[in-house]
C-alpha cells in the first residue's frame, strides 16, 4: 500500500494533468461530433482557468463555484463566438477559432486582471485526484447518455450530410452551437482545475501549440465513442513523459509517432484493435 | 395541398426555373419530368427551402412556405429524397431512420442524461416505428448494415424510409428508381401506389424512368429550359409534340450534308463489354466501333449507361469482362493516365473545367500528358479558333457562361492532340444557338480527322451530326445502323419515352 501512495505522491501532478487532458480532448470531441473542427479549446481552457483563478485568489471563493463560473463564462463565450464563426466551414472555421485563440492571449497579456505577461502567480493548491477525476467520470457519463440520445443522433447526421441533416427537420445551426457550447463548458471546467493544481496560469496557455496539442488528443478516435479521446488525452500526456530519457530526441519522437499514426491509421490508433474484436 | 405560382430562379444569367406554376392535389402521384438540365431538382430545391427563389409564391396546405428554411418546411409536412443519395453514411440503417424521427420527437439533452420516463418511452416508440418503417420499403433484414455499404437500389428505399421517418402529407421523390433494375422499380411502383392509398400521401416524383412515370402517376408536368411546357394525363403528354420535341431534339433547318466517308481502320473496338459499379453491372455485353474519321454517337435515355461506358473506356471504371482496344492495342484495365497517353481525350459530362484557374491555364492543363513542344503554338491557334476563349484567356474558368465552359472543355480536350475525343452530353443544358455552335465545332474538329463518339441525348441533333448511331437502352445496345437511318426510328422514340 505504502508503494502505492509513493508512487502517487510521485506522479500525482502528471496524473492530474492527464485527467485534464482527457477533459480537453472530450471538449474537442464534442465539436467533431457534430462535424466541427474547432482550434479554440485551448484559449476556452485559459478563459476558465483565468476566470476560476481570480474568483479563489482575489475574493476566496470556494473551488467549486469558482469552476463552475469559468465554465460558464467560456460557456458563453463559446457560444457567442459560435454563432458568427459557425457560418464557415471545414479549415475556415478552425481559421477563425485560432483567430480567436490569439484574441484571448493578446487580452490576457494586456489586462491588469488577468496579470499580463507573468499571469497569475501563487493560486491556491486547491485541485486534487477526486475533483478532476470526478470531473471526467461526470463528463464521461454525460457522453455516454448523449451519444444514446436525440441530440447526439443530430450531431451525428449533421457531421455525416448537412443538407440531409436539414432535410431532416434538424436546425443545424442551434445544434452547432450547442455543440460549441458543450465544448465550452468542458475546456473552461479543465482549465479551471488545471490552475489549481499548477498554481499559475500565463498567455501562453492560449498559445496555437496548445491548440494543436488538444487536436492532437483526437488520435485516438475511430472508436467511434468518448472513450477514444479520454484515452487519447491520457495516453498523449503521459507518453512525453515515459520518453523523457530521450532528452533532446523526444520532441522528434513526438513527431514522427503523430505522423506515422495519420498515414498508417487515418482511423485513429484504436481502429485495428476494434476490427479484429469486430471480426471475431 | 401544394401550389406552386410563378415561381422563378436564375444562377447569373441561366434561368434554371422560368415562372412555373402548377398545384398538386391531395392524394394524387404526380410527375415531373423533362431533359437533363430542365430546372426539375432546382424546383425541388425551392420548395423545400433549400434554394431561395429569385420570384414567385409556394402554398402548402394553406400556408405561404416561400423562403422558409429547410427544417421548417420538413416540419411543416414535407419530406424529400436527393437525386445523389444522402444518406448518413456510417450509420446503420435504422439509424438513419430514427434520425428521420427527429422533428416528431421532444426528449431534451437533459432527458437523455438523467434518462427520464419520457426519454424511454420515446426512444422505445422511435425504435419500433424505425422497424417498422424499414419492413415497409423491404429492409428489415438490413437494419444494422451501415448505410454504405448497402446495395445502390436499397439505399434509395432507405431514403425513402428515412423521409417517411418525418411523418410527411407530400413526399417528393428525386429519382427513385435511378440505379434500381427491372425487379427493383415494379416493387418501387408497388410501394409507392401503397403509400398513396394505405398511407394517405400525397406524392409528387422526379423521374427519367418513363415505364414508372407512365405507370404511376395521375398527372404529369413537363419542364423544358425551367418553363413548363406541358401538363396533363400521361397519354396526353406522351403524345405531345413539344414533349416529344424536348426530349428527341428538334429538326434543323440546315440541310444536312450526307456523310458517305468510308471508315478507315477502327480506332476504338469494344467487344462484348460489361462493366458497372459494387452495385452491380450498367453495362451488359456491349459492341462497338468507331473507324479513322468517324463521328460515332451513342444515345439513349438517361440511366442507360452511356456515361458509364465513356468511363469505362477512358479506365475510370474497371471492366468485368469483354476487351477493349486502341487501334490494335488492348487497354481494358489499363490506369487513367495510360489511356491518356494512347491519345483518348473525354471531355466530361458537366464540362468540369477547372473552375478556379483561368482559361489559358485549363488549356495548358489540357497538355499535361504530351510530350514534346508546339504547345504554345497548339494554344495560339485554338484560341483564334474559339475567339469567344481567346477574348477571356485570363478569366477565372468558373465565371464563364454554360456555354463557354463547354467550349473551354472541348478546346482543354484538344490540347492532347487527342486519337480519339469522346464527348460526353455537350450540349447539356445550353440553349440551342449555342448548341449549333458548339456542334458546328464537332463537325470542324472532325473535319480535320479527329474521330469522334459522342455521347447525346438530344437523339435528333446527334444523328444529324454522326455517321454511325448506337442505341443503348437499360445497358444493351439494341440498335445499330446508320446514322440517318435511325433518325426517326421507332426503337429511338421507345428508348427516351417508354
Amino acid at each position: 500500500m505504502n508503494a502505492v501512495t509513493d508512487l502517487y505522491a510521485a506522479y500525482s501532478t502528471l496524473v492530474l494533468f492527464a485527467g485534464v487532458a482527457a477533459l480537453l480532448a472530450l471538449s474537442i470531441y464534442v465539436t467533431l461530433m457534430a462535424g466541427q473542427l474547432s482550434l479554440g479549446n485551448a484559449a476556452l481552457a485559459t478563459i476558465g482557468g483565468y476566470t476560476a483563478a481570480i474568483l479563489t485568489k482575489t475574493y476566496h471563493a470556494a473551488l467549486w463555484p469558482a469552476l463552475l463560473a469559468g465554465a460558464a463564462l467560456a460557456t458563453v463565450v463559446a457560444a457567442v463566438i459560435g454563432i458568427p464563426c459557425l457560418r464557415l466551414r471545414g479549415i475556415y472555421l478552425a481559421i477563425a477559432t485560432l483567430a480567436f485563440g490569439e484574441v484571448v492571449r493578446v487580452a490576457a497579456l494586456n489586462l491588469t486582471i488577468t496579470g499580463g505577461a507573468l499571469g497569475l502567480v501563487g493560486i491556491a493548491p486547491l485541485a486534487s485526484f477526486p475533483h478532476v477525476y470526478g470531473a471526467l467520470a461526470a463528463a464521461a457519463f454525460f457522453f455516454y447518455r448523449l451519444e444514446r440520445s436525440r441530440t447526439g443522433r443530430a450531431f451525428a447526421a449533421i457531421r455525416e450530410d448537412e443538407a440531409a441533416a436539414q432535410a431532416m427537420g434538424i436546425r443545424v445551426m442551434t445544434y452547432k452551437v450547442l455543440a460549441f457550447s458543450i465544448a465550452g463548458f468542458l475546456a473552461g471546467l479543465a482549465g479551471g482545475l488545471a490552475v489549481h493544481f499548477t498554481y499559475l496560469i500565463n498567455p501562453t496557455q492560449a498559445s496555437f501549440g496548445e491548440a494543436v496539442t488538444i487536436l492532437t488528443y483526437a488520435i485516438f478516435d475511430g472508436t467511434g465513442s468518448f472513450a477514444g479521446p479520454i484515452l487519447g488525452g491520457m495516453a498523449l500526456t503521459v507518453l512525453p513523459e515515459a520518453l523523457r530519457f530521450l532528452k533532446e530526441y523526444r520532441l522528434l519522437l513526438d513527431g514522427a509517432i503523430l505522423v506515422l499514426v495519420t498515414t498508417y491509421l487515418p482511423n485513429g490508433v484504436l481502429d485495428p484493435l476494434l476490427r479484429w474484436r469486430r471480426r471475431a | 395541398m401544394l401550389e406552386i405560382a410563378g415561381l422563378s430562379r436564375t444562377f447569373g444569367g441561366l434561368r434554371a426555373v422560368d415562372e412555373v406554376s402548377f398545384g398538386v392535389r391531395e392524394g394524387e402521384i404526380v410527375g415531373l419530368i423533362g431533359p437533363n438540365g430542365a430546372g426539375k431538382t432546382t424546383l425541388f430545391n425551392l420548395v423545400t427551402g433549400f434554394q431561395v427563389p429569385t420570384a414567385g409564391r409556394v402554398r402548402f396546405r394553406g400556408a405561404d412556405i416561400t423562403r422558409w428554411s429547410p427544417d421548417r418546411v420538413t416540419a411543416a409536412g414535407i419530406a424529400r429524397t436527393f437525386q445523389n443519395i444522402r444518406l448518413f453514411r456510417e450509420m446503420p440503417a435504422v439509424e438513419n431512420v430514427v434520425v428521420g424521427r427527429h422533428i416528431r420527437t421532444a426528449a431534451t439533452l437533459a432527458d437523455a442524461v438523467f434518462a427520464t420516463p419520457r426519454y424511454r418511452a420515446e426512444e422505445r416508440d422511435t425504435r419500433a416505428r424505425a422497424r417498422d418503417l424499414l419492413g415497409l420499403v423491404g429492409l428489415a433484414d438490413r437494419a444494422a448494415v451501415p448505410a454504405r455499404s448497402l446495395a445502390y437500389g436499397d439505399q434509395r428505399r432507405l431514403e425513402i424510409a428515412r423521409a417517411l421517418a418525418t411523418e410527411p402529407r407530400l413526399l417528393l421523390l428525386d429519382e427513385p428508381a435511378a440505379g434500381m433494375n427491372t425487379t427493383e422499380t415494379q416493387a418501387l411502383m408497388t410501394l409507392i401506389r401503397r403509400l398513396r392509398d394505405e398511407h394517405g400521401l400525397t406524392v409528387l416524383l422526379i423521374e427519367h424512368d418513363m415505364k414508372l412515370v407512365m405507370g404511376v402517376c395521375d398527372r404529369i408536368v413537363v419542364l423544358n429550359f425551367g418553363r413548363k411546357i406541358a401538363e396533363g394525363a400521361p397519354d396526353e403528354v406522351r403524345r405531345d409534340p413539344g414533349v416529344i420535341e424536348a426530349y428527341l431534339g428538334t429538326q434543323t433547318e440546315r440541310l444536312r450534308d450526307v456523310r458517305t466517308a468510308s471508315p478507315g481502320a477502327a480506332v476504338l473496338s469494344v467487344d462484348n463489354l460489361s462493366a458497372g459499379y459494387a452495385a452491380g453491372d450498367v453495362l451488359h455485353d456491349v459492341s462497338l466501333e468507331v473507324g479513322a474519321g468517324q463521328i460515332v454517337t451513342l444515345i439513349g435515355a438517361n440511366g442507360a449507361g452511356k456515361t458509364t461506358l465513356l468511363r469505362t473506356i477512358s479506365g475510370l471504371v474497371r471492366p468485368r469482362s469483354g476487351t477493349i482496344r486502341l487501334r490494335g492495342v488492348t487497354v481494358d484495365g489499363a490506369r487513367p493516365d495510360r489511356i491518356v497517353g494512347l491519345g483518348v481525350a473525354h471531355v466530361p459530362e458537366g464540362r468540369q473545367v477547372l473552375a478556379r484557374m483561368t482559361v489559358l491555364d485549363n488549356l495548358r492543363a489540357g497538355a499535361f500528358a504530351r510530350r514534346g513542344g508546339a504547345v504554345e503554338q497548339d494554344l495560339a491557334a485554338l484560341l483564334a479558333r474559339f475567339p469567344e476563349l481567346g477574348d477571356r484567356r485570363t478569366q477565372i474558368a468558373g465565371t464563364l457562361s454554360g456555354g463557354e465552359q463547354q467550349m473551354l472543355a472541348i478546346a482543354r480536350g484538344l490540347m492532347a492532340r487527342p486519337r480519339l475525343l469522346m464527348l460526353d452530353e455537350p450540349s447539356l443544358g445550353l440553349a440551342p444557338r449555342i448548341v449549333e455552335r458548339i456542334f458546328g465545332i464537332i463537325r470542324e474538329v472532325n473535319g480535320e480527322g479527329t474521330p469522334i463518339l459522342l455521347v447525346e441525348q438530344n437523339a435528333q441533333l446527334a444523328l444529324e451530326t454522326a455517321d454511325q448511331g448506337y442505341v443503348l437502352e437499360t445497358g444493351r445496345i439494341v440498335r445499330h445502323d446508320r446514322a440517318d437511318r435511325l433518325l426517326g426510328d421507332e426503337a429511338v422514340r421507345r428508348a427516351y419515352l417508354g
